[in-house]
């Protein structure tokens, strides 16, 4: 009995002195701000460490969608209605919030319409812009052309991409596809710092789809 | 004759000091890549769906649990309150194993996967271990590994070769001699 009270008593102290060390690098601002300027790794990202007050995966709230001219919407939560790019008309009523495999928010655009808009940019014919909800890595390892990246989980990356946001006319978020939540976060994000929700459109395939497509892609650090 | 070779290697403590390096090293390596990024970690750790998403929960896991990896993957290697590290990565693999396990399973069912595994050893995805996108099977062998060290480690009494003992008796003659100066000094008139 001893013997086992004794090891127990190791672990619980050597998981005191784990949780202290964690919480002080932590409070810090996180073992790669150290090992980076000690020149011991080259930082690739910023997740350096985690706020412990901050909800990271909160979906967006439910609210009552408005046309643009103010009035409320009555249509059912679908994606866009025919086989061209959605139009204001195809938003939903109030919001659904079963994440990106289920109804959601935000218009949905299939890869076929991503790739239509994404020409609509290069042409200038209106100001589009793309949003890459990934991290760091797989953004520089490849992204669909001018996309630009807006990591949910860094501080303040939404709160200081909104503003640059207000005047577009569309906003297509991706992220990896699939089940992937961060292109959801990125666009709860975008509403919360009052960018208008009916010039965001959630591309839902993305970087999978648009990779398996053959579409041209970039790679390397963002551009200035 | 063959036996008491056996028994002699074994008594001498390299065995086992073998098997505390590979598991203390494994443990540290892949403790430092999640703690060079946390939120990444936490990210992953929210995917396998037990702890609640509102903080402080996973937010202290992705702060505590790096850290407490490298700690318990450093006393081993150091052989430091070894049978303590020991228990503490067994619970943690014993913890993790169904977790990786099922996930596995639910994304080599999953419907929107269909045809992309010719088998379950096929199935790849990053299960937040520190080392990116593993293959499931290859994961789940070398768990197996460090979960039979650690439970070998945690069950063997008589530990050799450990920096612990040596440790022990240093503080311990330390504490002697502050002890012999505070009563050398004699009592406060």
């Amino acid at each position: 009995m001893r013997t086992v009270l004794s090891i127990v008593g190791q672990a619980l102290v050597l998981c005191v002195i784990g949780g202290a060390i964690g919480l002080g690098v932590n409070g810090c601002g996180g073992l790669r701000h150290f090992a980076v300027n000690a020149g011991l790794y080259e930082s690739k990202d910023s997740h350096d460490y985690i706020d412990l007050f901050r909800d990271y995966f909160r979906k967006p709230e439910p609210r009552p969608i408005v046309n643009p001219n103010g009035t409320p919407t009555n249509s059912a939560a679908t994606g866009p209605g025919n086989g061209g790019v959605a139009t204001d008309d195809d938003g939903p009523n109030l919001m659904d919030l079963s994440g990106p495999t289920g109804e959601h928010p935000f218009r949905a655009v299939t890869l076929k319409q991503a790739v239509q808009i994404h020409e609509d940019m290069l042409a200038g014919r209106s100001y589009i812009v793309f949003v890459d909800a990934r991290a760091t890595v797989p953004f520089e390892a490849g992204r669909i052309p001018g996309a630009i990246q807006c990591d949910y989980y860094r501080p303040d990356e939404v709160v200081q991409l909104a503003p640059q946001l207000y005047g577009a006319e569309k906003i297509v978020v991706y992220c990896n596809g699939n089940d992937c939540e961060d292109s959801l976060m990125v666009c709860g994000g975008l509403i919360e710092n009052e960018v208008p929700w009916h010039s965001i459109y959630l591309f839902k395939g993305g970087w999978e789809a648009w990779e398996r497509s053959g579409q041209p892609y970039e790679t390397g650090p963002a551009q200035e | 004759m063959e036996r008491s070779v056996i028994r002699s290697v074994w008594n001498s403590g390299v065995p086992l000091l073998v098997v505390r390096l590979a598991v203390g090293g494994l443990f540290v390596y892949l403790a430092w890549n999640k703690a060079l990024d946390p939120v990444n970690f936490m990210k992953l750790t929210h995917e396998y769906g037990v702890l609640p998403a509102q903080p402080p929960y996973l937010n202290l896991t992705g702060v505590l649990v790096p850290w407490i990896e490298l700690v318990c993957g450093l006393a081993l290697i150091l052989g430091v309150f070894v049978r303590g590290a020991a228990l503490t990565i067994l619970g943690m693999l014993l913890f993790f194993a169904p977790l990786l396990l099922l996930r596995a399973y639910t994304l080599y069912t999953d419907p929107a996967n269909a045809g992309a595994y010719a088998s379950f050893c096929d199935v790849k995805f990053d299960c937040g271990c520190g080392t990116g996108e593993v293959y499931i099977c290859a994961k789940m062998i070398e768990n197996t590994f460090a979960t039979i060290g650690a439970a070998l480690v945690l069950l063997v009494s008589r530990q050799r070769l450990c920096l612990g003992p040596v440790l022990g008796r240093w503080a311990a003659r330390r504490l002697a001699a502050v002890a012999a100066q505070g009563a050398g000094a004699g009592p406060i008139r």
